[in-house]
C-alpha cells in the first residue's frame, strides 16, 4: 500500500507526463476494443452464413413443375438435404413487390413471366452444398444456381484483412506505448537517482524500490484502459446502430454479456500489463546497474 | 567481527586503493581509521557494504564472506552495517522526520511504531526540534546529527562513519564524537574515518592507519 502510495504521489509532482501516458495508452487501447470487436462481429455474420447452408436454384422457363419435382426427389434421396422449397414465378412475383413496394416504377416494369421460378434448397451441413451444387450443374434447364460459398469466401477475406491490419495497428501502438511508458519511467527514474542510491545504501530491497514505479505504470494502464472502455462501448453502440440496417437478420444486438466482461476486463488487464510491463522492464535495466 | 584479509582493490583505470589490507575488528569495538585523502578509507566503507568488490583477497562481516553474497541479500547486509556519508546524502525534499523515517518505512515498520522510534532517535541525537525542517534549514552539525540519526534508527550492528566532524566547529565536533561514543558504548561497532588528531589522540581508542592503500600502522590510543 505504501508503495502504491508512492506511486500515486509521483504521477501527481508530473501531471503532464502523466497524462501523456495516459492518453497514449487510452489510444491503444481504443484501437485493440475497436478491432476487437470488428473481429467479434465478422465473426458472427460470418457464423450467421456459415450456420445457413443454403442454396437457390433458377430454372430456364423450359423447365415445369412435374420437371422440378422429380429434381426434388434425386436431391432429397442423397440425405444431404435438410429442406426443399419450390418458389413459383408467382410467389417470385410477391416476393419482389414486397421488396419493391415503394417503387411503382419498377413494379410496373415486372411482371411473373419474367421473373425464374427456383427451389430454395438448405443443406443438413455446409460442406454438402459443393456436393448439391455438382448435381444441380449437370441438370438440364437450369439458368443459375445461387449459394453462399460467395459471400462466405468474401466475409472471410474481409475478416481476415481487418484481424491483419488490427494486429498490425495494436502491435504498433503497444510498441508505442511501451516505450511512451519506458521513457515517461525513465526520466522519473533518473530525476531520483539520488534518492534511489540513498536507498539501496540503507537497506532497500529491489521490490521496495521498484515496486512504486511499476505501480505508476499500472496506473497509467488501468486509466488508460476505463477512458478507452467508456470510448469503445460508445463507439460499439453508435456503429452496431448503424449497422443494423445493413446485416438485416444477423443478430449482432443485443452483445452476450461476455463480450462486455472481456471488453472491459480485458482492456484493464491488457492496460496493467503493459504499463507494469514497461515500467517493469526500465526500473529492472536501471537496478541491475 | 570485520575482517579484511590480503584485502586489494584496483580500479579499472590501474590505480591502487587497497593493497593487501589484513585488519581484523572485534564485535564492540571504536576504532579510528585514519590517513591522508586518497588513502583508501572510503575503499574500505564501500567494500563493507558491497557497493564495490575486493579484487583479491578477504571481506568478511558478521561470518559473512561478502564475496559470496548474493547481489538480492546485499540489503539485508546494508541493515546490519549503517553508513554516515562524508556527503550526508540526506535528502533535501524531505524533512528530518521524512528522512529518519525512510529506513524504517524501508524495513516495513508500522507506521505508529516509526513515528515512536524517529522520536527517539531525533531526541537522542538533539534534534528532534527540527524534525520538521528540511536539511537546507539546518546547520552544518545539525545536519551531522540527522545524519546520525538515520544511521542508527535501524539499529545496525556496526557503524561505519566517514569523516563525521569534517567542517564542523570545535564545539560541534565534540558533541557529535561524544554521540558516537555513546553509541558505541550501547554496543554497537563504530569505525570512523577521520583527519582529526585532536579527536584520535583524545579518545585513546584504535587507530588504524592507511597510506597509500596498505596498513602502515595498528595499534590503541595515537595517530602518528
Amino acid at each position: 500500500m505504501r508503495q502504491f502510495k508512492t506511486g500515486w504521489k509521483n504521477i501527481r509532482r508530473s501531471p503532464y507526463q502523466s497524462m501523456a501516458a495516459v492518453m497514449i495508452m487510452f489510444l491503444t487501447l481504443v484501437a485493440i476494443g475497436i478491432f476487437g470487436f470488428l473481429s467479434y462481429s465478422s465473426y458472427v455474420v460470418l457464423d450467421h452464413f456459415e450456420s445457413k447452408p443454403e442454396l437457390t436454384v433458377f430454372f430456364e422457363d423450359v423447365k415445369d413443375r412435374d420437371e422440378v419435382r422429380s429434381l426434388e426427389n434425386k436431391l432429397e434421396k442423397t440425405g444431404k438435404v435438410a429442406k426443399i422449397k419450390y418458389v413459383s414465378k408467382e410467389d417470385a412475383l410477391a416476393i419482389y413487390k414486397e421488396l419493391f413496394k415503394d417503387d411503382p416504377v419498377l413494379l410496373e416494369m415486372v411482371t411473373a413471366s419474367i421473373l425464374p421460378a427456383s427451389l430454395e434448397i438448405s443443406a443438413t451441413e455446409a460442406r454438402y452444398l459443393e456436393d448439391i451444387n455438382e448435381i444441380l450443374k449437370k441438370e438440364e434447364g437450369v439458368e443459375e444456381i445461387a449459394y453462399q460459398k460467395d459471400i462466405v469466401d468474401n466475409l472471410i477475406k474481409v475478416t481476415t484483412a481487418i484481424r491483419v491490419v488490427g494486429l498490425a495497428l495494436i502491435s504498433y501502438l503497444t510498441l508505442t506505448s511501451l516505450l511512451v511508458i519506458v521513457t515517461i519511467i525513465g526520466m522519473k527514474i533518473s530525476s531520483r537517482r539520488g534518492e534511489i542510491e540513498i536507498m539501496k545504501l540503507i537497506g532497500a530491497k529491489s521490490w521496495y524500490i521498484r515496486a512504486p514505479f511499476i505501480w505508476e505504470g499500472v496506473i497509467y494502464g488501468v486509466f488508460g484502459a476505463l477512458l478507452a472502455t467508456g470510448a469503445c462501448l460508445g463507439l460499439i453502440f453508435w456503429g452496431v446502430g448503424e449497422m443494423v440496417p445493413f446485416f438485416k437478420g444477423i443478430p449482432l444486438l443485443p452483445l452476450p454479456n461476455e463480450f462486455y466482461i472481456l471488453l472491459v476486463g480485458g482492456e484493464i488487464l491488457l492496460g496493467a500489463v503493459i504499463g507494469a510491463f514497461g515500467s517493469g522492464l526500465v526500473v529492472w535495466r536501471y537496478l541491475k546497474r | 567481527m570485520i575482517k579484511l584479509k590480503k584485502a586489494t582493490k584496483k580500479y579499472g583505470d590501474g590505480s591502487t586503493a587497497l593493497d593487501g589490507v589484513d585488519v581484523v575488528i572485534e564485535d564492540g569495538e571504536f576504532v579510528f581509521l585514519v590517513g591522508p585523502t586518497g588513502a583508501g578509507k572510503t575503499t574500505v566503507f564501500r567494500l563493507l557494504t558491497k557497493e564495490i568488490e575486493l579484487s583479491s583477497g578477504e571481506v568478511e562481516v558478521d561470518g559473512e564472506d561478502l564475496r559470496k553474497m548474493r547481489k538480492k541479500d546485499i540489503y539485508k547486509l546494508r541493515r546490519k552495517v549503517g553508513r554516515i556519508f562524508q556527503d550526508l546524502k540526506l535528502l533535501d525534499n524531505r524533512t528530518i522526520y521524512e528522512n529518519t523515517a525512510m529506513v524504517l518505512e524501508i524495513f516495513g515498520k508500522k507506521k505508529n511504531e516509526i513515528d515512536k522510534e524517529v522520536k527517539e532517535v531525533l531526541k537522542s541525537v538533539g534534534i528532534l526540534g527540527f524534525k520538521d525542517k528540511f536539511p537546507a534549514q539546518l546547520s552544518g552539525g545539525e545536519l551531522q546529527r540527522a545524519a546520525i540519526a538515520r544511521a542508527i534508527i535501524g539499529k545496525p550492528k556496526y557503524l561505519l562513519c566517514d569523516e563525521p566532524t569534517a567542517d564542523l566547529d570545535p564545539e560541534t565536533t565534540w558533541e557529535i564524537m561524544d554521540i558516537l561514543r555513546k553509541i558505541n558504548d550501547d554496543g554497537t561497532t563504530l569505525i570512523v574515518a577521520t583527519h582529526d588528531i585532536d579527536i584520535v589522540n583524545s579518545f585513546k581508542k584504535r587507530v588504524v592507519k592507511l597510506l597509500e592503500g596498505q596498513v602502515t600502522s595498528d595499534k590503541e590510543g595515537k595517530y602518528d
